[in-house]
């Protein structure tokens, strides 16, 4: 079959690799109808990620059609057409039964490897690194799916590939984020990161009832997506002073939550954000942090800050003194997508959002060293890559 | 107390018990006999520290303690472990434990370059559902001693199983051997074994991805006993 495969830094390729085959009891392959590049992809991409191997299959945004089912997959047969989370989880332990699916114990083979680094492990996740699993992802045209009884959600015929296939990934995370935030009504929530995850932050933010969603970015296009789909106000960091123009905002108050939807590689014209370049080409620190420390600054006494973004290391210059004396909450990790997948079909459903908003480059598999590309190096053209298998290759 | 832990009519070993002076105690063990090799060996494999330790003249004592909690009863893990049979499903390096009669069995873990290590061992302290302590006997291979304790963890978090070990590096050509094939760390092969032993009890099967595809072309293996021990019938 033909697989998306990483590498090196700054090197994907699509290359042909063995189908895969059930291996455990409850394992799935699914034949892949459409998958998606995610801006954590990107991470991965440009080399921020430890423990990537030549070779290494990407993806975790995918959906298609069971093919194949282990012996104990009992819930599902084959022609079922399902979405599934990309983060892998057994379904039985302690974290998977409190919703924390995200911290599945058993799901992660390499779990070694993340206890030495962040004192316990999370779970597997597709295409994600080895300290991640190392499993193979869903860029491809074929996958296998372990704990297939427990992770994929089966999909209604009436709704379409690119209406469902973000429930992988970047819908419950965007929807995670803003939950986290514990909205209550009035509340303005700040949105740092206007790339697919903020979008569905701030579709969420309104979904579960906040009065105002600041959104803040410097991409054109993406201020624009996030004004004219999102409703929100926007903020282009390049031309204003963020922290001030929030305060003028919110009546001197900050925003109630702050979310960031930036992560690990965060851009910004400010002195920190220089600093930090600096110290990552370094190698002395591994993250960019400036997002999120703008939103640390910005966010009102008593408020929240949540983290959808992706952070994989250390953080320099982390002001812990603004968060203690404000009292601030933090709200962060990887999205318990198990829990949010059948929620959040229903609101597809019910018509209350159609995800395929964010999309703005359709694309076919084998085309996928030219999606990496544009969305790393043209983020105002590009906010969402899909890449469907059938040969369908409509470039936009 | 550490005579006894290692004693034949000791009764209460096991845990902590086994912690100080083995080296000693066991010298002066009725089945040791002065050319015994002190191979240390944990449940199955477990290493000496490093590979100078294992040639230094004076072996060193080694003490492995891990836990993991596992959603599980106390009885239903007891009731697994006690069939020795199933260690192997878990236990990387073990190859088969044959069951001698009801205290006694005959080990057999996988050595380097297709050698294998053999020892007999007994179980000389057991309480249902709670505790399983055993130590090799005489003529062993492997000289050790080791238990295994279940205690209810709260609030129906299952259980705690806490494993102990201890064993005395070797001296010699066979300890460096032994500590080749075990490696540096000991306490992680356990964990690791833990680990395995809990997804096969919680999730019913052990995450892997030997096997899988990759851009690195067929990765061509044959699967491990403890992935061919995956069971078949997943619970949901």
């Amino acid at each position: 079959m033909k697989a998306v495969c990483w590498e090196g830094k700054k090197n994907v390729q699509v290359l042909n690799v063995p189908d895969p085959s059930i291996i455990n009891p409850r394992d799935a392959i699914l034949k892949i109808t459409t998958t998606a590049i995610c801006g954590s992809d990107l991470h991965l991409y440009d080399g921020y990620i430890p423990t990537m191997e030549k070779g290494d299959i990407l993806g975790h945004e995918f959906m298609g059609e069971v093919v194949e089912l282990g012996g104990a997959v009992k819930n599902l047969k084959k022609g079922d057409r399902v979405v599934v989370p990309f983060t892998i989880a057994c379904g039985n332990c302690f974290f998977c039964k409190r919703d924390l699916w995200s911290a599945c114990d058993n799901s992660n083979p390499s779990a070694a490897t993340a206890e030495m680094l962040y004192g316990f492990s999370g779970s597997g996740l597709f295409g994600y690194s080895h300290m991640m699993g190392g499993y193979a992802g869903g860029q491809a045209e074929y996958v296998r799916v372990p704990f297939a009884d427990v992770g994929p959600v089966q999909i209604p015929e009436e709704l379409s590939d690119e209406q469902v296939l973000f429930l992988s990934d970047i819908f419950p995370t965007g929807y995670m984020a803003a939950e986290n935030c514990n909205i209550q009504p009035g509340d303005t929530i700040a949105v740092w990161g206007c790339g697919p995850v903020g979008q569905f932050a701030i579709k969420s933010a309104y979904l579960l009832g906040a009065e105002r969603v600041i959104a803040i970015d410097h991409v054109p296009a993406r201020l624009r997506m996030a004004a004219e789909e999102g409703k929100a106000e926007t903020l282009n960091f390049d031309d204003e002073h963020v922290y001030q123009k929030l305060n003028e905002m919110t009546g001197g108050m900050g925003p109630d939550a702050c979310i960031d939807c930036v992560g690990l590689e965060a851009h910004g014209t400010t002195i920190d954000a220089l600093y930090d370049r600096a110290k990552t080409a370094l190698f002395l620190a591994t993250d960019r942090t400036h997002a999120l420390r703008q939103a640390i600054r910005a966010c009102r006494k008593g408020g929240t800050v949540s983290v959808p973004g992706v952070y994989g290391g250390f953080l320099d210059k982390f002001p812990f003194g603004a968060a203690f004396s404000k009292g601030l909450t933090f709200k962060m990790g990887q999205t318990n997508v198990h829990k949010y997948l059948r929620p959040l079909l229903k609101l597809i459903e019910n018509e209350k959002i159609d995800p395929s908003f964010v999309i703005t480059h359709r694309l076919n598999l084998a085309q996928a060293a030219n999606g990496y590309a544009t969305f790393r190096n043209n983020p105002d053209e590009c906010i969402k890559v899909v890449m469907t298998t059938n040969g369908s290759n409509t470039v936009h | 107390m550490n005579e006894r832990a290692l004693t034949p009519d000791g009764s209460d070993g096991g845990g902590e018990q086994e912690k100080d002076g083995l080296l000693s105690k066991a010298a002066r063990h009725p089945f040791v006999t002065g050319g015994a090799i002190m191979v240390g060996a944990g449940l199955a494999y477990a290493a000496v520290k490093t590979i100078e330790s294992a040639t230094d003249s004076v072996a060193r004592e080694v003490h492995i303690e891990t836990s993991i909690t596992i959603d599980k009863s106390p009885g239903e893990l007891y009731t697994f472990w006690r069939d020795f049979k199933n260690l192997p499903l878990f236990m990387k390096n073990l190859e088969a434990v044959t069951l001698l009669n009801d205290r006694k069995s005959r080990w057999t873990a996988k050595g380097p370059a297709n050698t294998k290590i053999e020892w007999d061992a007994e179980i000389y302290n057991e309480i249902a559902n709670e505790l399983i302590a055993w130590r090799s006997l005489e003529d062993a291979d492997v000289v050790n001693a080791g238990s295994v304790r279940f205690e209810r963890a709260p609030a129906e978090r299952g259980t705690y199983v806490r494993v102990t070990m201890n064993y005395n590096p070797p001296a010699g050509k066979i300890g460096a051997t032994i500590a080749q094939l075990f490696g540096a760390e000991p306490s992680q092969l356990i964990k690791e074994d833990l680990r395995r032993l809990k997804q096969m009890m919680e999730a019913r099967e052990i995450a892997t991805i030997a096997g899988q595809t990759s851009g690195r072309a067929q990765i061509e293996r044959t699967a491990t006993p403890t992935e061919a021990a995956n069971i078949s019938d997943a619970e949901s």
